[in-house]
C-alpha cells in the first residue's frame, strides 16, 4: 500500500475504528517480509521418510549396527566391517537419494587415494566408499566416539583457554591437510568431534568436494545444489555464490566455529528457512563483534537463570578462594579487542582481506594465548586516535627526496646496466612513450597543481591515469634494472599521492597500501639479484620506510619497529658515499627519528628520546651548511616535533613545550621561504596549535589562547582555499576543539559553547556520512566532553549566581555521551595512556551531576 | 483420477456447500500434493521449492486440464491451499514429537534450523485459528497466499473480488498475524 492509498484509506474509515486500523498499519510496516512471500517448502519442512536403510542391513563387506545422525546430506550409521578374522568399527555415512551417484563415485575415485593418505591424529581417516546396490554413494570413516566441539565445551563448562587451546589443535589438523592439498569447504562444529580424551577429531574431509565440485571445476555442477552440501551458516560468501573454493574458505569455517565457540551463537543466523535471506545477509551484512554477540547472549542466558556456580580452587589447597559465575560461553568482556579482532579478520566477507592462511589465523591465537600483541586489528584505529599531526609531518621528508631524486632522471648508474643493455634497447624503445606519459603526469603536471588551491579533484584523475600507465608497463614483466627501478619508483609516488602518510593525499588508503608493496617488492627483489648500488639501497631502505608506515596505520606496532629498524639499518652504512646529497641527509635523520619514535611507541622512551636527538644532530648541521633550503628546514620542524610527542607522551611537558617551540620557530621560516607552499602554511598552523596545546598543560591555559587562535584563523584559511581537502577540513576541528578546551579551562564557559556548538554539528554531520569512522566518533566525543563540561559549569556559575537547571541537564547529557564513547573505547583496547584515562577524568564531572540529581 | 477430480470440482462449483464433495477431495489433493513435494526435493539440484509451483503443478496432475477453468481452478486453489497447510502443520507437530522421544546426533544442523520453521508455522497456524474466528475470510486470503502461493490477483479470482480489496484484507491480515506471533 503506498502513502496515498493508505491515507486515502484510512480516511474512507468510520472515525471510531481509525486509530486501530493505524495500529494495524503501523504494524504493517513492522511485519517486514513476515510471510510475504509464499511458503518455501524444502528438505526440512516436509516428513522424513528414508527409509533406505536401516539397522541389521549389510551394504558390501559392512553391517548397520545403528543409526548414529541424520541430517540433510544422509544418515550416519555406526557399523562393523568384517574380514576375515578381524572387524572393526567404523562410521558409514550413506548419502541420500538426489545426488548424482555416478559423478559421486568417480570424484571420490579420484580423491580416495589423497584422503586415505591423510594421516593426522586430529583427522579421521577416510577408509572406503562404494554405491549401495540401490545406487546410493556411501563412504566409510574411522569411527570417532564423541561430542562436537561445541557441546563438549559447554558440557565441561571449558573456559576461555582450554576454548582456544582446543581449536589450535583443530587450525593444526586443518593445516595438515592444506599442505597434502585438500580443502575441508564444511567445517562446522558438529563435523569436529572432542573424544573422552579431548583430542578433537575432524570428520568427513575432502567430502564436500566429492559431493559438490567447483563451479567452474565442472560447469555441470548447477550452484543450487550448494546448499544441500553446505551448511549455509558456516558457508563462506564466496560458498555461497557458487564461487571457487580455496583454503581461504575453510578460514572462513574456522571463524565461524571460533565465535561460536566464544559466543555460543553464530555470526549470523537462521530465521525460519529462508537461505536466500541468509545467504543475502553473509554476503552484505557486517555480523557483530563476537563480545557484542556473547554479552547479548550473556544476557539471555541470565535471564533464563542458567548461571551456574564455579569455585576456583586455591592452587595450593581446596578451599574456595573465590566463587565466580560463569555461563557456558566465556566472558564477553575477555572477548573485546584482540579476539573479537582475530575472528573478525577470519570471517572477512572479502577472502583477500581475511587471514591468508590457517596458519596465520593459528599463529594470531597463539599469541592471544602467550599474552604477545596479535596481527589482527580492528579497522586500525588505536594510533590513528593518536595526535592526528603524526599521521602528515612525518614522513615528509622521504618523499620530498624521492621525488627530487626522480626528477632528475638518471637515478641509477654502475656495471649492472652494461650486462642489461641489450635488453635495454628493445625495452626502452617499447615503454618509452608510456613511460613519458606516466611521468610526466606524475611528477610534472600533478606537481605543478598540488600546491593550487581546490585541486584534489584533478589530483585524483591524474593518478587513476597514471596508475593506468603504470599497470600496463608492469604486465610486460620487464627484467631491466632500470626500468624496474624507474617502475618501482613510480608506483611508490602513486602510493604517496594515493594515501600515504604524507603530503595532502587522496585518502585512499588501502590502495596506497598496494602500490607501495608493489614498489617495495620490486626494490627488495633487485637488491637480492645483487645490484647493491647505493643508491638501489637506499630506495630499498624508502620500501622499508613506506612498509613501515602501512604497519604503523594499522596498528602493527611490532612490525612498525621492525620495518624502521630495517630502513635505518640500510641507510646508515650509505652516509659515507651519499652524504653530499641534502635530500639522502634527510632521509638518514628520518630514518632516526622514526626508529625512535617506534620505540617509544612500545614503551623505550630511551631509545625514542636518544635516536630523535641524533636526527636533530644531523639536520641542524646540514642547516649550518645551508640555512635557506627550506625543505631542510621543514624536515628539521618535523624532527622537534616527534621529539616533543616523545617527551609529552612520557609526562615531561615543559620540555616538550620547548621543542613544539623550536619546531614552530623553524617551520615559520621555511614558510617565509616559501610562501605558496600550502602544505608548509598546513604544518606551522599544526604547530601553532600543539603549541597552544602544550601550554595549557603546563598550566598556562589563558596565555596559550592567542596561539590557538592563530592555529584557528590559519586552518580556516587553508580549508576555505580547497573545499574539497579532508585534511584541511580536519586541521580546523581540531584546532576548534583545542581553543574550546583552552577556553573551559580559562572558565570562559559562554564563549567555549558559542565556538564548539557549530563544531559538534559539523562532527554529527560527519558522523551520519560516516556511522563506522572511529576517529571521527572519538574526536565527536571530545568536542562532546569540552561542550559538556562547559554547558554543566556555566550553568552551575551561572555570573549573576543564579543555579541555571536546563544548562546543568544538557551539560550532564553530553558528559555521559562522551563518558559512553570513551568507556567504550577503553574497554575495547583501542585507546592508551592519556586518551584511555579520559573517561576517568569525566566520571568526576559526572559525579556533579549526581550530586545535584542530574 | 482426473475425471474424478473434475467431477468433484464441478460438483463443488454447483454447490459451494457441498460438503461430501469437499470431504472427498481434500485428501486426494492432500497426498497429491504431498507426493509431488517428495518427488521433487528428491530429484537432482532440487532445493527448495515454493508452494506456488506445486500446487499449480498438482492441479494439472489431477485435472488434467490444459485449458483454463477459472471456475474449477480457483476452486481447486482453495482447497489445495488448506491442504498445503495441514500438510506442512502435521509435518511440523510430528517432528517435534519426534524431537521429544529419540535423542539423535545431528549431523549437519539442519533440525536446528527447522526447529525455527516449525515454530513459525505452529505459531502461524495458531493466529490463523483465532483469526479465523471473527475474520474468516482474511484467513482464507492467507491460506492462499501463504500456503496456495496465489498471487493477489489469483487470489481474487477465487475469492470473486476486487483485487484492490484483497490487498488491502491481505496487509491488514499480515499486520495482524505478525502482531499475534511476534508481539506481546
Amino acid at each position: 500500500m503506498t502513502a496515498e492509498e493508505r491515507s486515502s484509506f484510512v480516511s474512507s474509515l468510520p472515525a471510531d475504528i481509525r486509530p486501530d486500523v493505524i495500529i494495524l498499519l503501523n504494524a504493517e510496516s513492522d511485519a517486514g517480509s513476515f510471510i510475504e512471500d509464499p511458503f518455501l517448502i524444502d528438505q526440512g519442512s516436509m516428513d522424513r521418510d528414508d527409509r533406505s536403510a536401516v539397522a541389521g542391513d549389510q551394504i558390501d563387506e559392512y553391517r548397520l549396527i545403528e543409526q548414529i545422525g541424520v541430517g540433510g546430506m544422509g544418515s550416519v550409521y555406526l557399523a562393523e566391517q568384517q574380514g576375515e578374522g578381524f572387524s572393526q568399527r567404523v562410521a558409514l555415512k550413506l548419502i541420500k537419494r538426489g545426488m548424482d551417484t555416478s559423478s559421486v563415485l568417480k570424484r571420490f575415485l579420484i580423491e580416495r587415494q589423497i584422503l586415505a593418505n591423510l594421516e593426522h591424529p586430529n583427522i579421521a581417516r577416510m577408509l572406503d566408499g562404494g554405491s549401495t546396490p540401490d545406487g546410493l554413494p556411501y563412504f566409510v570413516m574411522e569411527y570417532v566416539k564423541g561430542d562436537s566441539i561445541r557441546a563438549y565445551c559447554e558440557a565441561k563448562n571449558s573456559d576461555l583457554t582450554s576454548r582456544l587451546r582446543l581449536f589450535s589443535k583443530v587450525c593444526s589438523a586443518v593445516i595438515y591437510a592444506h599442505q597434502n592439498l585438500v580443502v575441508h569447504r564444511d567445517l562446522k562444529p558438529s563435523n569436529i568431534l572432542v573424544g573422552e580424551d579431548g583430542e578433537p577429531k575432524l570428520l568427513d574431509f575432502g567430502i564436500a568436494k566429492v559431493l559438490q565440485p567447483d563451479w567452474n571445476a565442472d560447469n555441470d555442477a548447477a550452484t543450487a545444489t550448494q546448499f544441500r552440501v553446505l551448511t549455509p551458516e558456516y558457508a563462506s560468501p564466496e560458498q555461497l555464490r557458487g564461487e571457487a573454493t580455496s583454503t581461504l574458505t575453510d578460514v572462513y569455517s574456522l571463524g565461524v566455529v571460533l565465535y561460536e565457540l566464544l559466543t555460543g551463537v553464530r555470526p549470523f543466523q537462521v530465521h525460519g528457512r529462508d537461505l536466500s535471506a541468509l545467504a543475502a545477509a553473509i554476503s552484505t551484512k557486517d555480523p557483530k563483534k563476537p563480545s557484542a554477540a556473547a554479552s547479548e547472549h550473556d544476557d539471555i542466558t541470565r535471564n533464563d537463570d542458567k548461571r551456574t556456580l564455579v569455585y576456583e580452587a586455591h592452587p595450593t589447597g581446596d578451599v574456595p578462594l573465590r566463587s565466580v559465575i560463569r555461563t557456558a560461553t566465556p566472558d564477553a568482556r575477555a572477548l573485546r579487542g584482540d579476539l573479537d579482532n582475530i575472528v573478525m579478520k577470519a570471517i572477512r566477507r572479502e577472502p583477500e582481506r581475511r587471514y591468508q592462511s590457517v596458519t596465520e589465523l593459528l599463529d594470531d591465537v597463539d599469541r592471544y594465548l602467550k599474552g604477545l600483541p596479535v596481527k589482527a586489528t580492528a579497522d586500525s584505529i588505536r594510533y590513528r586516535l593518536g595526535k592526528f599531526v603524526r599521521r602528515h609531518k612525518a614522513a615528509v621528508a622521504a618523499s620530498a627526496a624521492v621525488a627530487a631524486l626522480l626528477i632528475g632522471t638518471t637515478a641509477v648508474t654502475g656495471w649492472q646496466y652494461q650486462v642489461a643493455n641489450a635488453e635495454r634497447a628493445r625495452a626502452e624503445r617499447q615503454f618509452n612513450e608510456t613511460r613519458a606519459l606516466s611521468k610526466s603526469v606524475l611528477y610534472e603536471i600533478h606537481d605543478a597543481i598540488e600546491q593550487l588551491p581546490g585541486s584534489t579533484p584533478a589530483r585524483e584523475l591524474l593518478v587513476s591515469k597514471a596508475l593506468e600507465y603504470l599497470d600496463r608497463l608492469a604486465a610486460e614483466n620487464p627484467t631491466d634494472p632500470y626500468l624496474l627501478t624507474e617502475l618501482a619508483d613510480a608506483y611508490q609516488r602513486i602510493g604517496d599521492l594515493q594515501g600515504g602518510m604524507s603530503r595532502s593525499n587522496l585518502g585512499q588508503r588501502e590502495k596506497s597500501e598496494q602500490s607501495y608493496k608493489r614498489s617495495f617488492d620490486i626494490r627488495r627483489s633487485l637488491v637480492d639479484r645483487g645490484f647493491t648500488e647505493p643508491k638501489l639501497v637506499w630506495k630499498l631502505s624508502q620500501g622499508y620506510t613506506k612498509m613501515a608506515e602501512t604497519s604503523f596505520q594499522n596498528a602493527d606496532l611490532d612490525g612498525y619497529l621492525e620495518n624502521c629498524g630495517k630502513a635505518l639499518e640500510l641507510v646508515v652504512p650509505l652516509e659515507a658515499e651519499l652524504g653530499s646529497d641534502p635530500d639522502f641527509v634527510i632521509d638518514l635523520a628520518a630514518a632516526y627519528a622514526r626508529f625512535g619514535r617506534a620505540n617509544a611507541a612500545l614503551g623505550k622512551a630511551d631509545i625514542g628520546a636518544e635516536n630523535s636527538r641524533k636526527a636533530i644532530a644531523i639536520l641542524e648541521s646540514e642547516v649550518g651548511k645551508k640555512p635557506d633550503h627550506p625543505e631542510l628546514l621543514i624536515s628539521l620542524s618535523t624532527v622537534n616535533d616527534m621529539y616533543a610527542e616523545i617527551l609529552s607522551s612520557f609526562g615531561q611537558k615543559a620540555e616538550a613545550l620547548a621543542y613544539y617551540q623550536k619546531s614552530l620557530e623553524i617551520g615559520k621560516k621555511a614558510w617565509s621561504l616559501e610562501p605558496s607552499n600550502i602544505t608548509y602554511r598546513r604544518d606551522v598552523a599544526v604547530s601553532y596549535l600543539y603549541v597552544s596545546k602544550t601550554q595549557c598543560e603546563v598550566g598556562r591555559c589563558s596565555e596559550a589562547i592567542a596561539d590557538a587562535d592563530k592555529a584557528l584563523s590559519m586552518s580556516k584559511e587553508i580549508a576555505a582555499s580547497d573545499k574539497q581537502n579532508a585534511d584541511f577540513a580536519a586541521v580546523v576541528r581540531a584546532a576548534e576543539e583545542n581553543k574550546g578546551e583552552l577556553l573551559v579551562r580559562s572558565g570562559r564557559f559562554d564563549e567555549a559553547i558559542r565556538l564548539l556548538s557549530p563544531t559538534l554539528e559539523e562532527f554529527e554531520r560527519l558522523m551520519s556520512s560516516d556511522p563506522n569512522d572511529k576517529l571521527l566518533a572519538f574526536s565527536a566525543a571530545a568536542v562532546r566532553e569540552q561542550l559538556g563540561r562547559a554547558h554543566l559549569m556555566s550553568g552551575m556559575k551561572d555570573t549573576k549566581g543564579k543555579f541555571v537547571s536546563k544548562e546543568v541537564a544538557t551539560g550532564c547529557s553530553m558528559l555521559r555521551a562522551a563518558f559512553d564513547v570513551f568507556k567504550e573505547f577503553r574497554d575495547a583496547g583501542l585507546t592508551t595512556g592519556e586518551e584511555a584515562a579520559r573517561a576517568e577524568v569525566i566520571s568526576a564531572d559526572l559525579e556533579k551531576c549526581t550530586s545535584i540529581g542530574r | 483420477m482426473a475425471t474424478e477430480v473434475t467431477l468433484l470440482l464441478n460438483e463443488l462449483g454447483k454447490n459451494k456447500g457441498n460438503r461430501e464433495a469437499l470431504d472427498e477431495l481434500l485428501p486426494i489433493v492432500y497426498d497429491e500434493l504431498r507426493r509431488l513435494a517428495g518427488s521433487f526435493l528428491n530429484r537432482e539440484h532440487a532445493v527448495s521449492i515454493q508452494t506456488t509451483e506445486l500446487v499449480h503443478e498438482a492441479y494439472f496432475k489431477l485435472t488434467n486440464q490444459r485449458s483454463v477453468d477459472w471456475q474449477n481452478r480457483g476452486q481447486f486453489f482453495a482447497i489445495a491451499a488448506q491442504a498445503m497447510r495441514r500438510i506442512l502443520i502435521d509435518a511440523a507437530r510430528s517432528r517435534r514429537s519426534l524431537k521429544r522421544g529419540v535423542e539423535r546426533i545431528n549431523i549437519d544442523d539442519v533440525p536446528s534450523i527447522s526447529v525455527d520453521v516449525d515454530k513459525h508455522l505452529l505459531d502461524l497456524d495458531a493466529a490463523l485459528k483465532e483469526l479465523a474466528e471473527f475474520d474468516p475470510d482474511q484467513c482464507r486470503i492467507v491460506e492462499l497466499r501463504y500456503f496456495g502461493g496465489l498471487t493477489i490477483e489469483e487470489t481474487a479470482e477465487v475469492m470473486k473480488v476486487s483485487p484492490a480489496t484483497i490487498k488491502r484484507e491481505w496487509s491488514i491480515a499480515r499486520a495482524w498475524l505478525f502482531d499475534r506471533v511476534n508481539g506481546s
